[in-house]
């Protein structure tokens, strides 16, 4: 799978400028695809594409709001123009809110589950439309851990990545018969932006999130790579409607 | 090659999933040693792949019984230096209406498929634990994942090798051995056969009940069990990953019902 296993694909990642999506969008690139970073963040999503080029990658970078659903088909038509098709999409755009959920503004709820939950969805409905026109296609869903197991202080954040877990089952479901998978990740704790915020924030430690870990280590950008790549090989051609932990058995521990 | 000069065991190996899992981690570089009860049957796929200019050997084993399991791992160790790859695999599979169901049919099936599988692993993971590294991969079902009429034997043995691939993956996390499970949805398989001869499924039905319309091909199970054993798994532990095509997940809104005539009223 290393080598051009996605030689000539179009490769879609929303929230690919930074973070677990850049770390992607890279091992997509790497392997041969030509990798759209999709990012409402400009100057990340600039900087990453640019990053990429310089290694002599394909990649390019359009805005995209998945908060807005008019500008999924928009962007998914532009593509298709460019491009001829989009082989993979992966809904990885996220925002993360912690707080007491007592105290956690109306704001903060719809905002998590708008980006998370409906972005999810209308991008996945805005690129189902080709993919099922063309009878091919696999759909990638960033779940977390947070969507089986609850985190104090985390609930819009939960909910949302739960729902991811539904959604997966629900679309992919739908669209077994007609080519286009539909499946999901649930990464652990991993060392990204966002862990290393919640670490500076005080909402957890580095120490506490190995221990709490089978393995006893965070999981590295590289590792989540490897599995998204798996499941949108042909080698899981039987795999639809299931989301893959890559947790270092996180989910699996039950004791103190 | 993902699996280059590992060395794998795969119970079960003879046929079915268990050969085509030996034979996908063949051509991914692998050592292959087929565990199997049936000496003739494990020669038979020996050679099938041999004939390739694949490594793979077969060597007797009863996974029911402890020193069998310790037998082969002595030998797979003395002779290649260690087992990388553990795939437990082996299973048996009869149809029975639970209340008719005879002991000896029930102990046997959670004697090969729970039992079998703890003990194989306890005999293969010595070595692992000492050696800190491995990778176990057990073969569930989606039948370990709910309820199935008639095989509460088998999915009660299914549900739990789901249960021990949890609990052995945190146990042994921190040797730096993962545990995980696959569970395929219905295979093209000698064991499918089994409820079509009995007149109880039909291909066709099998195939209509799954979203994707039609059964897995064994190869479709080996990929994924090959990309569990291997490092591109790294992070990979305690998970149970179906390759169903969308079985369990589905709601099946129009379902028969079982039994049927019951269910009609």
């Amino acid at each position: 799978m290393a080598d051009q296993a996605f030689a000539g694909a179009t490769v879609v990642v929303t929230g690919g400028g930074r973070g677990l999506g850049f770390g992607m969008a890279r091992r997509f690139a790497v392997a041969g695809a030509h990798v759209v970073i999709a990012e409402i963040d400009r100057a990340a999503g600039t900087s990453s594409a640019s990053a990429l080029r310089t290694e002599g990658l394909a990649a390019v970078f359009e805005p995209l709001d998945v908060r807005d659903p008019e500008q999924g088909p928009v962007l998914v038509e532009k593509l298709v123009a460019d491009r001829g098709a989009i082989d993979i999409w992966v809904n990885n755009a996220g925002v993360e809110y912690n707080g007491p959920a007592e105290t956690l503004s109306r704001r903060d709820w719809n905002e998590t589950l708008n980006v998370m939950v409906s972005g999810t969805f209308f991008c996945a409905q805005a690129v189902a439309r080709h993919m099922l026109a063309r009878g091919k296609g696999v759909i990638i869903n960033v779940a977390s851990v947070n969507a089986f197991t609850a985190i104090e202080g985390r609930v819009a954040y939960c909910t949302a990545k739960a729902a991811i877990v539904m959604l997966t089952q629900a679309l992919g479901v739908e669209w077994a018969k007609r080519g286009v998978r539909v499946v999901g990740i649930a990464p652990g704790v991993v060392r990204t932006e966002l862990v290393e915020r919640i670490i500076r924030e005080g909402w957890a430690s580095e120490q506490l999130y190995e221990r709490r870990t089978p393995m006893h280590r965070l999981g590295r950008v590289d590792e989540i790579a490897d599995a998204v790549l798996f499941l949108a090989s042909d080698r899981a051609k039987y795999i639809t409607a299931e989301t893959l932990r890559i947790d270092g058995g996180w989910v699996a521990y039950q004791l103190f | 090659m993902t699996l280059a000069d590992r060395v794998a065991v795969v119970t079960g190996a003879g046929r079915g999933i268990g050969f085509g899992i030996a034979q996908a981690f063949c051509r991914e570089g692998a050592q292959v040693i087929i565990g199997e009860l049936d000496v003739d049957r494990g020669r038979d796929a020996e050679k099938r792949l041999t004939a390739q200019g694949h490594r793979a050997r077969a060597l007797v084993l009863d996974v029911t019984q402890a020193e069998s399991c310790a037998a082969l791992t002595d030998r797979v160790t003395a002779d290649h230096g260690r087992i990388d790859v553990l795939v437990n695999n082996a299973g048996v599979f009869t149809l029975h209406k639970s209340e008719e169901m005879p002991e000896a049919d029930w102990r046997r099936q959670i004697d090969v498929m729970l039992t079998g599988v703890f003990l194989m692993t306890q005999a293969v993971a010595r070595g692992m634990i000492a050696r800190g590294q491995g990778s176990i991969v057990n073969i569930a079902s989606i039948g370990g994942m709910g309820g199935w009429p008639m095989r509460a034997a088998y999915n009660s043995a299914k549900a739990g090798v789901i249960a021990l691939t949890e609990v052995l993956a945190t146990e042994w996390a921190h040797y730096n051995i993962r545990v995980n499970a696959v569970s395929p949805g219905v295979v093209r398989t000698e064991m499918m056969n089994v409820a079509i001869r009995e007149g109880l499924a039909s291909a066709e039905q099998y195939a209509r009940r799954t979203p994707m319309g039609r059964v897995a091909e064994v190869d479709e199970i080996a990929d994924a069990v090959a990309f569990l054993a291997s490092d591109r798994a790294s992070y990979v532990t305690g998970v149970n990953l179906r390759v169903d095509g969308g079985w369990v997940p589905w709601g099946n809104l129009h379902a028969r019902g079982f039994p049927e005539e019951v269910a009609r009223g």
